[in-house]
Order: C-alpha cells, then sequence, then structure tokens
C-alpha cells in the first residue's frame, strides 16, 4: 500500500553543504516524521558527508 | 666535543646532540662569529621537549645556559614526575627552582598546569610574578583545584601594560578572574580560552571589550555566566564555541565576521547571532532545532559548509531566533 506523506521542503538551498550531522535525543514523540529529514538531503546539493544518529525506541532504520 | 651522558636516553637529544657535533666540524660553521654559533646551539636547544632540554644542560655550560633562557616552559605533574621517582611534595619547590632562575629570560610560552601539586597554591602569585613578564606571547594558568574549595583567584596585575601588548594566547582553567573596566587593552591576544573559570557576566563582557584582535573565543563550564554579551569591537573574532555553561540564557553576539560557531549549553538559551553571512561552520544543540534550521538557516546561513544540529525533541515551533 503507497502511503503518501506531506514532507516539509526547505524553502532554498544549503549551496555550500559538505558536512552534516543530526542528532535526535529520546524525548521525541513518537509520531514524528523521521522521513522529513529527508527535506535536508534535497537542500544540500554538494553534501559529502551525512551523520544521522537517532536514539529513540521508534526509530526503525528498515523502514527508511 | 660534546659527551653523551649515559643517563641520556631520549632519541631527540642524541640526534640533536650529533647534529650539532656534526655541524661544528665544517669548516665553513667554524668560520661564523662566536655568537652565530651559540644562537644556533641556543635554537636547536629550545626545540627539544621540556625535560629533555633540562637534561641537556647537565651536559655543557652552553646547553645550561640555553635551559636558563628556554623560551617555553610546561610544567606540570606529568613533565616534573615522569620516570623521575620526584616526590609530589618537591614539585613546588623545583617549579620554583626553574621560575626563578628563568626570571628575566623572557619567557614566551608558559603552561602552568599544577593540577595534583596541592601546596602550589602558596606560590602561584609570586611565580606568575617572575614570569610572566613583557614579551610572554601564551598563558596557560591552571590552579591547583583538587582540595580547594573556593577557586583560587588570577590576578590582574599579571596582565601589566607590557604583558597585555605581547601576549597571544590567554588559557585560564579552574580559577577566578575578575578583570575590571581599568585593566586596558590587550592589543595581540588572539585566542582566549576559559574553563571552569569564576568570572561574572560585567567582567566578562569588559575583559572581550579590551580584546580587539581577538580571533578565537572558547568558554566552558563558566557556571556564573548568565548572559553572554560579545561586543561589535571583535571584528576579527571568527570562532565562537560556547559548551557546559549551564546557567547561561542569554548569548548575543555582535561581532560580524564569526565563520563557526558552536553553543552546547543546555536548551533553554536564547541566541542572537546578529550578522551570520559568513558563517561557515555551525554546531547547536537545543529542543525544536531541526524545524527552526529547516526554515531559517538556508537563508540566513548561505555559506554553510558543515552543520550539527542536535535536538532533543520536536514538539513545538522554536522561539530561537539567530
Amino acid at each position: 500500500m503507497l502511503q503518501m506523506v506531506d514532507t516539509p521542503m526547505l524553502p532554498s538551498k544549503f549551496l555550500f553543504l559538505k558536512h552534516l550531522r543530526i542528532y535526535l535525543g529520546w524525548a521525541f514523540s513518537s509520531g514524528y516524521d523521521f522521513f522529513s529529514l529527508v527535506s535536508f538531503l534535497d537542500a544540500s546539493p554538494c553534501l559529502e558527508n551525512l551523520l544521522l544518529n537517532v536514539r529513540h525506541r521508534s526509530f526503525h532504520p528498515e523502514k527508511i | 666535543m660534546v659527551n653523551l651522558s649515559p643517563c641520556l636516553r631520549s632519541t631527540e637529544v642524541c640526534t640533536c646532540v650529533m647534529q650539532c657535533t656534526f655541524i661544528w666540524h665544517i669548516p665553513m660553521f667554524n668560520l661564523r662569529p662566536a655568537h652565530v654559533v651559540q644562537d644556533i646551539w641556543r635554537h636547536i636547544h629550545s626545540l627539544l621537549p621540556l625535560r629533555d632540554a633540562a637534561r641537556a644542560a647537565c651536559l655543557s655550560h652552553s646547553f645550561l645556559r640555553s635551559w636558563r633562557c628556554h623560551p617555553n616552559l610546561t610544567l606540570n605533574m606529568h613533565v616534573l614526575g615522569s620516570n623521575a621517582n620526584v616526590p609530589r611534595e618537591n614539585s613546588s619547590c623545583i617549579i620554583d627552582n626553574i621560575l626563578r632562575k628563568h626570571s628575566g629570560s623572557h619567557i614566551k610560552i608558559l603552561k602552568l598546569q599544577l593540577y595534583g601539586i596541592y601546596d602550589s597554591y602558596q606560590y602561584l602569585d609570586s611565580w606568575l610574578q617572575v614570569a610572566v613578564t613583557p614579551g610572554i606571547e601564551e598563558l596557560t594558568i591552571e590552579p591547583c583545584h583538587s582540595r580547594v574549595k573556593m577557586k583560587q583567584n588570577v590576578p590582574c596585575k599579571v596582565l601589566s601594560y607590557g604583558v597585555r601588548n605581547s601576549i597571544r594566547c590567554l588559557q585560564l582553567s579552574f580559577c577566578a578572574f575578575h578583570p575590571t573596566a581599568d585593566l586596558g587593552l590587550l592589543r595581540n591576544l588572539t585566542s582566549l580560552c576559559l574553563e571552569s573559570v569564576h568570572i561574572l557576566d560585567d567582567e566578562f563582557e569588559c575583559f572581550l571589550s579590551n580584546s580587539p584582535a581577538l580571533e578565537r573565543l572558547d568558554v566552558n563550564n563558566c557556571s556564573e555566566i548568565m548572559c553572554m554579551r560579545i561586543p561589535c569591537v571583535l571584528l576579527q573574532l571568527h570562532c565562537l564555541k560556547v559548551s557546559s555553561c549551564l546557567n547561561l540564557r542569554v548569548l548575543e553576539s555582535k561581532a560580524r565576521n564569526l565563520s563557526s560557531f558552536i553553543l552546547n549549553s543546555g536548551c533553554n538559551v536564547k541566541v542572537s547571532l546578529g550578522e551570520t553571512l559568513q558563517m561557515k561552520s555551525l554546531g547547536m544543540r537545543r529542543s525544536n532545532l531541526i524545524c527552526y534550521a529547516r526554515a531559517e538557516f538556508p537563508s540566513n546561513l548561505p555559506k554553510l559548509e558543515s552543520l550539527c544540529i542536535s535536538s532533543d525533541s520536536e514538539v513545538y515551533f522554536s522561539q530561537l531566533k539567530l
């Protein structure tokens, strides 16, 4: 079943961003849309390194 | 000819001495004036690690003279105690001897890291008076803090007129520092690092206002600072790092050329960075930062090359204003 998600896009781009690290802590609500982080990739055409660190029990990497 | 002492074990010293011995026998070298030769010896000696430089001073009068004006002194338990079976109670005595015999020698780099040297608090003021002289470029002061509840005060008089004109790097750790408005300009201070320093808001702002050449500012675990204001006179400031200042509530920077900013001091800090168009590296941690970064960072930080954001929750839209 195909599910449509409303992922917010960034209003403009990080034209020079090469290194991006995002750390998400324990206190995230279980309904947080981790897919929305894709918007950072869309806005960073020169990205070389990405580190995503999620410490939440509701985060299932295999779903991404 | 330099004789190698059997007590020398350092390969650096042996290599250095052999190089000296080698160039000593080059005819061209012998034709140089004596003071030039002495300068070369002194330069080679100044490149040695502190312990090796002190040991080499036992070899010859030439090295002894070089040792007495060694421009770089790092004194701590590790340097004084390793491989020497030095009792801890003698450490203060050794430091005292070294500094007094170097008096008047214009030390350029002085690092007094006194952790574990429990009686050093009695002597710190006099050591600073002897060793911190005009011409010094780098100064690190870390008083012993293990058994003393009150942080030891580093007196402002250490920063005399001549010292203020020459000092480039200042690092204070685990001490109290209370600069006043009449301290005067530190014209060449480019790097300031405060770690666990008892300093109040207005004292901190006053010191920064007197440091117009500052390029790097690192403030770590200074829990008395609640409102940190970076004045606009810091036109050279490009790197600002604030971490573990647990009572910090407001951080307001008017420095216009920041290119690197790191803030890791709790989640309730109201941040105002003013001009951010030059920012290339940013690291922050606070709630709702992902949402805010998505909405505001691309337009406010157009030259960003490195971004590190950490958020513990993303429920409400942040009131953070950059």
